[in-house]
Protein backbone atom coordinates (compact mmCIF):
# COMPACT_ATOMS: atom_id res chain seq x y z
CA UNK A 1 0.00 0.00 0.00
CA UNK A 2 1.31 3.18 -1.22
CA UNK A 3 1.87 5.77 1.89
CA UNK A 4 -0.14 9.01 1.86
CA UNK A 5 0.99 11.65 0.61
CA UNK A 6 -0.03 15.42 1.06
CA UNK A 7 1.22 18.82 -0.30
CA UNK A 8 2.79 21.18 2.41
CA UNK A 9 2.50 25.23 1.96
CA UNK A 10 3.58 27.03 4.24
CA UNK A 11 0.61 29.61 5.53
CA UNK A 12 -0.04 33.09 4.51
CA UNK A 13 0.27 36.01 6.57
CA UNK A 14 -2.17 35.90 9.60
CA UNK A 15 -3.23 32.74 8.16
CA UNK A 16 -3.24 29.06 10.16
CA UNK A 17 -2.17 25.85 8.15
CA UNK A 18 -1.96 22.35 8.53
CA UNK A 19 0.52 20.11 6.97
CA UNK A 20 1.49 16.42 7.44
CA UNK A 21 4.54 14.53 6.74
CA UNK A 22 6.00 11.19 6.99
CA UNK A 23 7.92 10.86 10.15
CA UNK A 24 11.21 10.58 8.69
CA UNK A 25 12.68 8.20 10.81
CA UNK A 26 10.48 5.30 12.54
CA UNK A 27 11.16 3.77 15.31
CA UNK A 28 12.70 0.16 14.89
CA UNK A 29 10.55 -1.15 17.89
CA UNK A 30 7.46 -2.95 17.65
CA UNK A 31 4.27 -0.91 18.32
CA UNK A 32 1.41 -2.25 19.49
CA UNK A 33 -1.67 -0.99 18.06
CA UNK A 34 -4.64 -0.05 21.10
CA UNK A 35 -7.20 -2.08 20.37
CA UNK A 36 -9.48 -1.21 17.25
CA UNK A 37 -13.08 -0.99 18.17
CA UNK A 38 -15.72 -2.72 16.38
CA UNK A 39 -17.19 0.10 14.78
CA UNK A 40 -20.23 -1.25 12.79
CA UNK A 41 -18.53 -3.36 9.78
CA UNK A 42 -14.86 -2.51 10.36
CA UNK A 43 -12.69 -6.16 11.13
CA UNK A 44 -9.61 -6.54 13.13
CA UNK A 45 -6.41 -5.55 12.02
CA UNK A 46 -4.61 -9.19 11.71
CA UNK A 47 -2.36 -9.93 14.05
CA UNK A 48 0.85 -10.61 11.77
CA UNK A 49 -0.24 -6.82 10.44
CA UNK A 50 0.41 -5.31 14.21
CA UNK A 51 2.99 -7.77 14.43
CA UNK A 52 4.87 -5.90 11.25
CA UNK A 53 5.12 -2.68 12.97
CA UNK A 54 5.40 0.54 11.74
CA UNK A 55 6.86 0.37 7.52
CA UNK A 56 8.17 2.35 5.19
CA UNK A 57 6.44 4.32 3.13
CA UNK A 58 5.39 2.38 0.23
CA UNK A 59 6.17 -0.65 2.01
CA UNK A 60 3.36 -3.12 2.43
CA UNK A 61 2.66 -6.74 3.98
CA UNK A 62 0.57 -9.11 1.96
CA UNK A 63 -0.86 -12.45 1.38
CA UNK A 64 -3.09 -13.95 -1.80
CA UNK A 65 -6.03 -12.18 -0.32
CA UNK A 66 -5.20 -9.71 1.61
CA UNK A 67 -2.68 -6.67 2.24
CA UNK A 68 -1.84 -4.14 5.37
CA UNK A 69 0.49 -1.52 5.96
CA UNK A 70 1.06 0.89 9.02
CA UNK A 71 2.71 3.67 8.44
CA UNK A 72 3.91 7.26 10.78
CA UNK A 73 2.91 10.86 10.29
CA UNK A 74 3.06 13.84 11.94
CA UNK A 75 0.67 16.61 11.68
CA UNK A 76 1.59 20.58 12.36
CA UNK A 77 -0.23 23.27 12.91
CA UNK A 78 1.36 26.68 11.77
CA UNK A 79 0.63 30.04 12.22
CA UNK A 80 2.42 32.72 10.28
CA UNK A 81 2.49 36.22 12.30
CA UNK A 82 4.41 39.42 11.65
CA UNK A 83 6.06 37.15 9.14
CA UNK A 84 6.75 34.75 11.67
CA UNK A 85 6.13 30.68 10.99
CA UNK A 86 5.46 28.63 13.86
CA UNK A 87 4.34 25.79 14.68
CA UNK A 88 1.46 25.80 17.24
CA UNK A 89 0.08 22.34 17.42
CA UNK A 90 2.19 18.76 16.67
CA UNK A 91 -0.12 15.15 16.15
CA UNK A 92 1.57 12.04 15.96
CA UNK A 93 -0.32 9.48 14.53
CA UNK A 94 -0.24 6.21 12.83
CA UNK A 95 -2.46 5.17 9.91
CA UNK A 96 -2.91 1.71 8.34
CA UNK A 97 -4.72 0.70 5.90
CA UNK A 98 -5.82 -3.13 5.84
CA UNK A 99 -7.50 -4.39 2.33
CA UNK A 100 -9.40 -7.75 1.91
CA UNK A 101 -10.61 -9.87 -0.98
CA UNK A 102 -12.39 -13.30 -1.55
CA UNK A 103 -11.67 -16.86 -3.08
CA UNK A 104 -15.17 -16.85 -4.32
CA UNK A 105 -16.52 -13.14 -3.61
CA UNK A 106 -17.00 -10.07 -6.34
CA UNK A 107 -16.55 -7.96 -3.09
CA UNK A 108 -13.66 -5.82 -2.03
CA UNK A 109 -13.19 -4.29 1.28
CA UNK A 110 -10.80 -1.73 2.57
CA UNK A 111 -10.50 0.02 5.42
CA UNK A 112 -8.31 2.65 7.24
CA UNK A 113 -7.35 3.79 10.90
CA UNK A 114 -6.23 6.90 12.30
CA UNK A 115 -4.62 6.32 16.06
CA UNK A 116 -3.30 9.42 17.17
CA UNK A 117 -0.36 8.98 19.67
CA UNK A 118 0.12 12.76 20.99
CA UNK A 119 -1.64 15.52 20.49
CA UNK A 120 -0.37 18.79 21.74
CA UNK A 121 -1.45 22.71 21.19
CA UNK A 122 -3.67 23.61 18.22
CA UNK A 123 -3.56 20.09 17.11
CA UNK A 124 -5.73 18.78 20.03
CA UNK A 125 -9.15 18.43 18.61
CA UNK A 126 -8.06 17.73 15.03
CA UNK A 127 -11.13 16.15 12.80
CA UNK A 128 -10.67 13.26 10.39
CA UNK A 129 -13.01 12.46 8.18
CA UNK A 130 -12.54 9.91 4.77
CA UNK A 131 -13.76 9.12 1.69
CA UNK A 132 -12.74 6.51 -0.61
CA UNK A 133 -13.52 5.23 -4.17
CA UNK A 134 -12.05 1.96 -6.47
CA UNK A 135 -9.79 2.48 -9.65
CA UNK A 136 -10.48 0.58 -12.33
CA UNK A 137 -13.01 -2.07 -13.11
CA UNK A 138 -15.14 -2.00 -10.65
CA UNK A 139 -18.16 -0.26 -9.20
CA UNK A 140 -17.98 1.61 -5.78
CA UNK A 141 -20.12 0.34 -3.11
CA UNK A 142 -20.70 2.00 0.69
CA UNK A 143 -17.74 3.99 2.55
CA UNK A 144 -17.72 4.86 6.26
CA UNK A 145 -15.83 7.37 7.48
CA UNK A 146 -18.12 10.46 9.30
CA UNK A 147 -16.49 13.00 10.93
CA UNK A 148 -14.51 11.95 14.02
CA UNK A 149 -12.89 13.70 16.38
CA UNK A 150 -9.24 12.22 16.55
CA UNK A 151 -8.22 11.57 20.65
CA UNK A 152 -5.03 9.85 21.42
CA UNK A 153 -4.76 6.23 21.83
CA UNK A 154 -8.31 6.11 20.21
CA UNK A 155 -8.57 4.66 16.50
CA UNK A 156 -10.95 5.79 14.62
CA UNK A 157 -11.95 3.74 11.44
CA UNK A 158 -13.95 3.99 8.14
CA UNK A 159 -14.41 0.81 5.79
CA UNK A 160 -15.10 1.01 2.02
CA UNK A 161 -16.37 -2.31 0.36
CA UNK A 162 -16.08 -2.09 -3.84
CA UNK A 163 -17.58 -4.49 -6.28
CA UNK A 164 -15.46 -5.77 -9.47
CA UNK A 165 -17.34 -5.18 -12.97
CA UNK A 166 -15.04 -8.78 -14.11
CA UNK A 167 -17.96 -11.03 -13.66
CA UNK A 168 -18.55 -12.20 -16.75
CA UNK A 169 -17.07 -16.13 -17.00
CA UNK A 170 -13.39 -15.39 -18.61
CA UNK A 171 -12.84 -11.94 -17.43
CA UNK A 172 -10.46 -10.69 -15.42
CA UNK A 173 -10.19 -6.71 -14.28
CA UNK A 174 -6.86 -5.51 -12.64
CA UNK A 175 -8.25 -2.72 -9.92
CA UNK A 176 -7.73 -1.27 -6.30
CA UNK A 177 -9.27 1.21 -4.23
CA UNK A 178 -7.84 5.11 -2.41
CA UNK A 179 -9.04 6.77 1.00
CA UNK A 180 -8.76 10.41 0.67
CA UNK A 181 -8.86 11.22 4.61
CA UNK A 182 -9.03 14.87 5.53
CA UNK A 183 -7.42 15.98 8.72
CA UNK A 184 -8.69 19.39 9.95
CA UNK A 185 -7.46 21.14 13.49
CA UNK A 186 -10.22 23.47 15.01
CA UNK A 187 -7.90 26.44 14.68
CA UNK A 188 -7.04 26.36 11.23
CA UNK A 189 -9.47 27.12 8.04
CA UNK A 190 -7.40 25.08 6.07
CA UNK A 191 -7.27 21.23 5.75
CA UNK A 192 -4.66 18.71 4.84
CA UNK A 193 -5.83 15.67 2.61
CA UNK A 194 -3.83 12.08 3.19
CA UNK A 195 -4.12 9.66 -0.05
CA UNK A 196 -3.87 6.13 0.76
CA UNK A 197 -3.39 4.10 -2.65
CA UNK A 198 -4.19 0.37 -2.23
CA UNK A 199 -2.20 -2.62 -3.55
CA UNK A 200 -3.02 -3.94 -6.72
CA UNK A 201 -5.46 -6.10 -6.78
CA UNK A 202 -6.75 -8.57 -9.67
CA UNK A 203 -10.22 -9.45 -9.64
CA UNK A 204 -11.63 -12.85 -12.45
CA UNK A 205 -13.61 -14.89 -13.11
CA UNK A 206 -11.39 -16.90 -15.00
CA UNK A 207 -10.23 -20.28 -13.34
CA UNK A 208 -11.18 -22.94 -14.77
CA UNK A 209 -13.50 -25.56 -13.39
CA UNK A 210 -15.70 -22.84 -11.19
CA UNK A 211 -17.64 -20.53 -12.09
CA UNK A 212 -17.12 -18.26 -9.29
CA UNK A 213 -15.43 -14.04 -9.24
CA UNK A 214 -12.58 -13.74 -6.60
CA UNK A 215 -10.09 -11.27 -6.15
CA UNK A 216 -6.64 -11.10 -5.28
CA UNK A 217 -3.23 -9.61 -4.40
CA UNK A 218 -1.45 -10.34 -7.45
CA UNK A 219 1.75 -9.40 -6.61
CA UNK A 220 1.71 -12.35 -4.18
CA UNK A 221 2.94 -15.61 -6.03
CA UNK A 222 0.90 -19.03 -4.51
CA UNK A 223 2.71 -22.21 -3.92
CA UNK A 224 1.22 -25.84 -2.85
CA UNK A 225 3.96 -27.88 -1.00
CA UNK A 226 3.85 -32.17 -1.45
CA UNK A 227 5.11 -34.31 1.31
CA UNK A 228 7.74 -36.11 0.00
CA UNK A 229 6.70 -38.64 2.35
CA UNK A 230 2.87 -38.92 1.21
CA UNK A 231 4.03 -38.46 -2.56
CA UNK A 232 6.64 -41.18 -2.80
CA UNK A 233 7.70 -41.10 -7.03
CA UNK A 234 5.85 -37.79 -7.59
CA UNK A 235 7.73 -35.78 -5.28
CA UNK A 236 10.67 -37.58 -5.93
CA UNK A 237 10.63 -36.39 -9.37
CA UNK A 238 9.95 -32.92 -8.68
CA UNK A 239 12.70 -32.59 -6.46
CA UNK A 240 15.22 -33.97 -8.63
CA UNK A 241 14.47 -32.42 -11.77
CA UNK A 242 14.03 -28.90 -10.11
CA UNK A 243 17.88 -29.57 -8.63
CA UNK A 244 18.67 -30.36 -12.01
CA UNK A 245 18.14 -26.62 -12.96
CA UNK A 246 14.38 -26.78 -13.76
CA UNK A 247 12.17 -23.85 -12.27
CA UNK A 248 9.53 -23.60 -10.05
CA UNK A 249 10.92 -24.56 -6.70
CA UNK A 250 10.30 -22.39 -3.33
CA UNK A 251 13.01 -19.28 -4.00
CA UNK A 252 13.44 -19.64 -7.31
CA UNK A 253 12.18 -18.79 -10.90
CA UNK A 254 8.28 -19.58 -10.76
CA UNK A 255 6.55 -22.09 -12.98
CA UNK A 256 3.44 -20.01 -14.50
CA UNK A 257 -0.02 -21.70 -15.21
CA UNK A 258 -1.07 -22.35 -18.92
CA UNK A 259 -4.74 -22.97 -19.55
CA UNK A 260 -4.58 -23.57 -23.36
CA UNK A 261 -6.00 -26.72 -23.93
CA UNK A 262 -4.41 -27.58 -27.79
CA UNK A 263 -0.90 -26.00 -26.05
CA UNK A 264 -1.05 -28.56 -22.73
CA UNK A 265 -2.01 -31.65 -24.63
CA UNK A 266 1.10 -30.36 -27.12
CA UNK A 267 3.52 -30.33 -23.83
CA UNK A 268 2.16 -33.41 -22.56
CA UNK A 269 2.33 -35.38 -25.72
CA UNK A 270 5.91 -34.16 -26.78
CA UNK A 271 7.04 -35.38 -22.67
CA UNK A 272 5.24 -38.52 -23.06
CA UNK A 273 5.02 -39.91 -26.40
CA UNK A 274 3.36 -42.85 -27.40
CA UNK A 275 6.83 -44.42 -28.00
CA UNK A 276 7.54 -44.46 -24.76
CA UNK A 277 6.12 -47.74 -22.98
CA UNK A 278 4.21 -47.18 -19.40
CA UNK A 279 5.47 -50.29 -17.22
CA UNK A 280 2.21 -51.85 -15.55
CA UNK A 281 0.61 -49.67 -12.83
CA UNK A 282 2.96 -46.99 -14.00
CA UNK A 283 2.49 -43.70 -15.63
CA UNK A 284 4.17 -41.01 -17.59
CA UNK A 285 4.69 -37.85 -15.70
CA UNK A 286 6.16 -34.96 -17.19
CA UNK A 287 7.91 -31.95 -15.27
CA UNK A 288 7.37 -28.83 -15.58
CA UNK A 289 3.83 -29.13 -15.54
CA UNK A 290 2.20 -29.82 -19.36
CA UNK A 291 -0.38 -27.13 -17.05
CA UNK A 292 2.76 -24.66 -17.14
CA UNK A 293 4.30 -22.26 -19.98
CA UNK A 294 7.72 -23.90 -18.77
CA UNK A 295 6.19 -27.58 -20.86
CA UNK A 296 7.85 -29.18 -22.95
CA UNK A 297 6.76 -28.02 -26.20
CA UNK A 298 5.42 -24.50 -24.93
CA UNK A 299 8.80 -24.11 -22.89
CA UNK A 300 11.22 -25.75 -24.96
CA UNK A 301 14.30 -27.74 -25.09
CA UNK A 302 14.93 -31.88 -24.43
CA UNK A 303 14.28 -34.52 -21.85
CA UNK A 304 15.99 -36.03 -19.63
CA UNK A 305 15.58 -38.35 -17.25
CA UNK A 306 16.44 -39.88 -13.87
CA UNK A 307 17.84 -43.94 -13.52
CA UNK A 308 14.91 -45.17 -11.64
CA UNK A 309 12.28 -43.37 -14.11
CA UNK A 310 12.27 -46.71 -16.08
CA UNK A 311 12.37 -44.45 -19.24
CA UNK A 312 15.33 -44.53 -22.13
CA UNK A 313 15.53 -41.43 -23.97
CA UNK A 314 16.95 -41.19 -27.39
CA UNK A 315 20.09 -38.36 -27.74
CA UNK A 316 22.00 -36.32 -24.97
CA UNK A 317 19.50 -35.28 -22.01
CA UNK A 318 19.27 -31.87 -21.38
CA UNK A 319 20.47 -29.85 -18.41
CA UNK A 320 20.08 -26.53 -16.90
CA UNK A 321 16.81 -24.24 -16.98
CA UNK A 322 15.48 -25.43 -20.37
CA UNK A 323 13.88 -28.63 -20.99
CA UNK A 324 12.04 -31.30 -19.01
CA UNK A 325 11.99 -34.03 -17.09
CA UNK A 326 10.09 -37.58 -18.07
CA UNK A 327 9.75 -40.58 -15.73
CA UNK A 328 7.70 -43.11 -14.83
CA UNK A 329 6.02 -42.91 -11.16
CA UNK A 330 3.04 -44.97 -9.65
CA UNK A 331 -0.27 -44.28 -11.78
CA UNK A 332 -2.68 -43.17 -8.79
CA UNK A 333 0.09 -41.18 -7.27
CA UNK A 334 0.24 -39.12 -10.59
CA UNK A 335 -3.72 -38.88 -11.19
CA UNK A 336 -3.95 -37.52 -7.63
CA UNK A 337 -1.03 -35.29 -7.59
CA UNK A 338 -2.33 -33.48 -10.43
CA UNK A 339 -6.05 -33.29 -9.00
CA UNK A 340 -4.68 -31.91 -5.63
CA UNK A 341 -2.90 -28.99 -8.05
CA UNK A 342 -5.81 -27.84 -9.15
CA UNK A 343 -7.92 -28.70 -5.72
CA UNK A 344 -5.09 -27.32 -3.55
CA UNK A 345 -3.51 -24.70 -5.42
CA UNK A 346 -4.77 -23.44 -8.40
CA UNK A 347 -9.08 -23.25 -7.19
CA UNK A 348 -8.41 -21.78 -3.58
CA UNK A 349 -5.48 -19.16 -4.35
CA UNK A 350 -6.67 -18.73 -7.85
CA UNK A 351 -4.41 -19.31 -10.37
CA UNK A 352 -5.48 -18.15 -13.65
CA UNK A 353 -3.55 -17.82 -17.06
CA UNK A 354 -0.06 -17.07 -16.70
CA UNK A 355 -0.13 -16.79 -13.20
CA UNK A 356 3.39 -17.19 -11.42
CA UNK A 357 2.94 -20.31 -8.80
CA UNK A 358 5.72 -22.49 -7.02
CA UNK A 359 6.06 -26.03 -6.20
CA UNK A 360 8.01 -27.49 -2.44
CA UNK A 361 8.53 -31.00 -1.70
CA UNK A 362 8.60 -31.38 1.80
CA UNK B 1 -31.51 -32.28 -9.75
CA UNK B 2 -28.63 -33.34 -12.05
CA UNK B 3 -30.17 -33.77 -15.72
CA UNK B 4 -29.68 -37.15 -17.19
CA UNK B 5 -28.34 -36.80 -20.72
CA UNK B 6 -25.43 -37.54 -22.87
CA UNK B 7 -22.57 -35.33 -21.70
CA UNK B 8 -18.66 -34.81 -23.33
CA UNK B 9 -16.72 -33.28 -20.26
CA UNK B 10 -12.70 -33.44 -20.61
CA UNK B 11 -10.91 -35.96 -18.98
CA UNK B 12 -7.67 -34.97 -17.38
CA UNK B 13 -5.23 -36.25 -14.86
CA UNK B 14 -6.41 -39.95 -16.01
CA UNK B 15 -9.68 -38.56 -13.88
CA UNK B 16 -13.29 -37.41 -14.35
CA UNK B 17 -14.21 -35.17 -11.08
CA UNK B 18 -17.55 -34.54 -10.13
CA UNK B 19 -18.00 -31.05 -8.30
CA UNK B 20 -20.62 -29.08 -6.94
CA UNK B 21 -20.23 -25.30 -6.48
CA UNK B 22 -22.37 -23.82 -3.57
CA UNK B 23 -25.15 -20.89 -5.00
CA UNK B 24 -23.52 -17.54 -4.63
CA UNK B 25 -23.51 -15.69 -1.37
CA UNK B 26 -27.06 -13.55 -1.52
CA UNK B 27 -25.04 -10.59 0.39
CA UNK B 28 -21.23 -10.70 -0.74
CA UNK B 29 -20.63 -7.77 1.76
CA UNK B 30 -21.78 -9.71 4.40
CA UNK B 31 -20.05 -13.02 2.65
CA UNK B 32 -16.90 -11.32 2.58
CA UNK B 33 -17.06 -9.91 6.44
CA UNK B 34 -18.56 -13.47 7.48
CA UNK B 35 -14.98 -14.62 5.77
CA UNK B 36 -12.85 -13.25 8.13
CA UNK B 37 -14.02 -15.27 10.75
CA UNK B 38 -14.45 -18.99 8.96
CA UNK B 39 -12.76 -19.21 6.24
CA UNK B 40 -13.93 -19.80 2.39
CA UNK B 41 -15.98 -23.16 1.93
CA UNK B 42 -14.32 -25.41 -0.89
CA UNK B 43 -16.70 -26.82 -3.58
CA UNK B 44 -17.38 -30.19 -3.21
CA UNK B 45 -15.07 -32.35 -5.58
CA UNK B 46 -14.91 -36.21 -5.48
CA UNK B 47 -13.48 -38.81 -8.51
CA UNK B 48 -16.50 -39.85 -10.54
CA UNK B 49 -13.99 -42.01 -12.37
CA UNK B 50 -10.45 -43.04 -13.68
CA UNK B 51 -9.83 -42.95 -17.25
CA UNK B 52 -7.36 -44.86 -19.71
CA UNK B 53 -6.54 -41.64 -21.17
CA UNK B 54 -4.14 -39.20 -19.75
CA UNK B 55 -6.96 -36.30 -20.81
CA UNK B 56 -9.32 -35.91 -23.88
CA UNK B 57 -12.37 -36.35 -24.87
CA UNK B 58 -15.10 -38.89 -23.45
CA UNK B 59 -18.44 -39.68 -23.78
CA UNK B 60 -20.90 -39.80 -20.43
CA UNK B 61 -24.24 -41.07 -20.47
CA UNK B 62 -26.17 -40.01 -17.16
CA UNK B 63 -29.04 -41.66 -15.46
CA UNK B 64 -30.62 -40.24 -12.70
CA UNK B 65 -33.03 -42.96 -10.90
CA UNK B 66 -35.04 -43.62 -7.91
CA UNK B 67 -33.67 -47.01 -7.10
CA UNK B 68 -30.59 -49.28 -8.20
CA UNK B 69 -31.13 -50.17 -12.25
CA UNK B 70 -30.23 -53.86 -12.66
CA UNK B 71 -26.32 -54.43 -13.84
CA UNK B 72 -25.98 -54.99 -17.37
CA UNK B 73 -22.16 -56.25 -17.53
CA UNK B 74 -21.97 -57.71 -20.42
CA UNK B 75 -22.09 -54.72 -21.95
CA UNK B 76 -19.26 -52.56 -20.65
CA UNK B 77 -16.04 -53.75 -19.48
CA UNK B 78 -15.70 -52.12 -16.56
CA UNK B 79 -18.44 -51.76 -13.57
CA UNK B 80 -17.86 -50.16 -10.03
CA UNK B 81 -20.41 -48.59 -7.70
CA UNK B 82 -18.97 -45.64 -4.89
CA UNK B 83 -21.30 -43.46 -2.56
CA UNK B 84 -21.20 -39.74 -2.32
CA UNK B 85 -23.15 -37.48 -0.10
CA UNK B 86 -24.13 -34.39 -2.42
CA UNK B 87 -24.70 -30.93 -1.23
CA UNK B 88 -26.67 -28.57 -2.92
CA UNK B 89 -25.18 -25.81 -5.74
CA UNK B 90 -24.11 -26.56 -9.17
CA UNK B 91 -22.96 -29.60 -10.59
CA UNK B 92 -20.49 -30.14 -13.45
CA UNK B 93 -18.29 -32.82 -14.48
CA UNK B 94 -14.38 -33.01 -15.77
CA UNK B 95 -10.37 -33.76 -15.19
CA UNK B 96 -8.61 -31.72 -13.11
CA UNK B 97 -7.75 -28.12 -14.06
CA UNK B 98 -10.16 -28.32 -16.99
CA UNK B 99 -13.13 -26.38 -18.00
CA UNK B 100 -16.03 -28.74 -16.42
CA UNK B 101 -19.24 -29.16 -18.49
CA UNK B 102 -22.24 -28.31 -16.56
CA UNK B 103 -24.69 -31.23 -14.99
CA UNK B 104 -27.51 -29.33 -13.47
CA UNK B 105 -28.35 -27.83 -10.31
CA UNK B 106 -29.01 -29.94 -6.98
CA UNK B 107 -31.56 -28.06 -4.88
CA UNK B 108 -31.97 -27.95 -0.81
CA UNK B 109 -34.22 -30.78 -0.90
CA UNK B 110 -32.27 -33.24 -3.67
CA UNK B 111 -29.09 -33.01 -1.06
CA UNK B 112 -28.06 -36.59 0.74
CA UNK B 113 -26.68 -39.61 0.18
CA UNK B 114 -26.27 -41.08 -3.17
CA UNK B 115 -25.19 -44.51 -5.04
CA UNK B 116 -22.88 -44.00 -7.99
CA UNK B 117 -22.56 -47.04 -11.12
CA UNK B 118 -19.96 -46.53 -13.39
CA UNK B 119 -19.84 -48.37 -16.06
CA UNK B 120 -17.00 -48.15 -18.75
CA UNK B 121 -15.48 -49.55 -22.40
CA UNK B 122 -12.77 -48.55 -24.13
CA UNK B 123 -9.94 -47.76 -21.27
CA UNK B 124 -7.31 -50.03 -22.76
CA UNK B 125 -7.55 -48.59 -26.29
CA UNK B 126 -4.91 -45.37 -25.55
CA UNK B 127 -3.78 -45.85 -21.90
CA UNK B 128 -2.11 -42.76 -20.51
CA UNK B 129 -2.04 -41.01 -23.93
CA UNK B 130 -3.27 -37.52 -25.16
CA UNK B 131 -6.77 -38.12 -27.64
CA UNK B 132 -8.21 -36.17 -29.61
CA UNK B 133 -11.53 -37.90 -30.37
CA UNK B 134 -13.64 -40.44 -28.13
CA UNK B 135 -12.08 -43.66 -27.00
CA UNK B 136 -14.03 -44.15 -23.81
CA UNK B 137 -17.83 -44.34 -23.09
CA UNK B 138 -18.68 -44.26 -19.72
CA UNK B 139 -22.53 -44.88 -17.69
CA UNK B 140 -23.14 -42.68 -14.29
CA UNK B 141 -26.28 -44.60 -12.82
CA UNK B 142 -27.27 -42.47 -9.31
CA UNK B 143 -29.96 -43.01 -7.26
CA UNK B 144 -30.38 -41.97 -4.07
CA UNK B 145 -29.15 -44.75 -0.79
CA UNK B 146 -27.49 -44.43 2.05
CA UNK B 147 -23.64 -44.76 1.77
CA UNK B 148 -21.62 -48.10 1.93
CA UNK B 149 -18.45 -48.79 0.83
CA UNK B 150 -17.16 -49.32 -2.98
CA UNK B 151 -17.97 -52.25 -4.95
CA UNK B 152 -16.41 -53.76 -8.39
CA UNK B 153 -18.85 -55.54 -10.16
CA UNK B 154 -16.85 -56.11 -13.45
CA UNK B 155 -13.15 -55.41 -14.37
CA UNK B 156 -11.56 -56.54 -17.60
CA UNK B 157 -9.62 -54.06 -19.00
CA UNK B 158 -5.74 -53.93 -17.64
CA UNK B 159 -7.00 -50.21 -17.04
CA UNK B 160 -10.15 -51.09 -15.29
CA UNK B 161 -8.40 -53.65 -12.81
CA UNK B 162 -5.87 -51.43 -11.70
CA UNK B 163 -8.40 -48.65 -10.62
CA UNK B 164 -11.00 -51.10 -9.06
CA UNK B 165 -7.98 -52.24 -6.71
CA UNK B 166 -7.80 -48.54 -5.93
CA UNK B 167 -10.96 -47.31 -5.00
CA UNK B 168 -11.09 -45.37 -1.87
Amino acid sequence: MKAPTAACLPPSEGESAVCITPTKNPPTHLKKNPQVPTLMTVQPVPEWCRQAGVMAPNQYMASRFEACGNWEYTLRVTQTQNGVTTVTGVMEFTVTGFHYGSQNLPTVAHQVTIIPSSMTGTAVGTTAVGTASCSTNCTNGTTSFGTQVLQTGQAASGEFFYNTTATAAGSVGATGSTWNLTLKAPTSSAASTLTSVSAAVRCDTAVPGISSTGCVVPGITPYINYDGATWGGFGAHVKAAQLSGLPGALGGLPLHRLTDTALRDANRAKACPTSLPRPAGYSCDEYPFASTIEGAYTGGGTARTLPWCQVALQGTPSTGPTGYSVCMIDANTNSAAGSVLNSALFVPKRVINGDAFNVHIS
Amino acid sequence: MIISGVYAPRAAEQAVELVVEPVPAADPVVALQASRAGGTQQPFRTTLFHTGISSGPISMTVNVLDAPPEPALEEWEDVHEVSASLPAGRAAAGGPMEELTALGAIEDDESGDYRIRVSAAGRDRAPDLVTATVVEHYLVQLWPESVSPPRVLSAVSEQGKYWAARLA
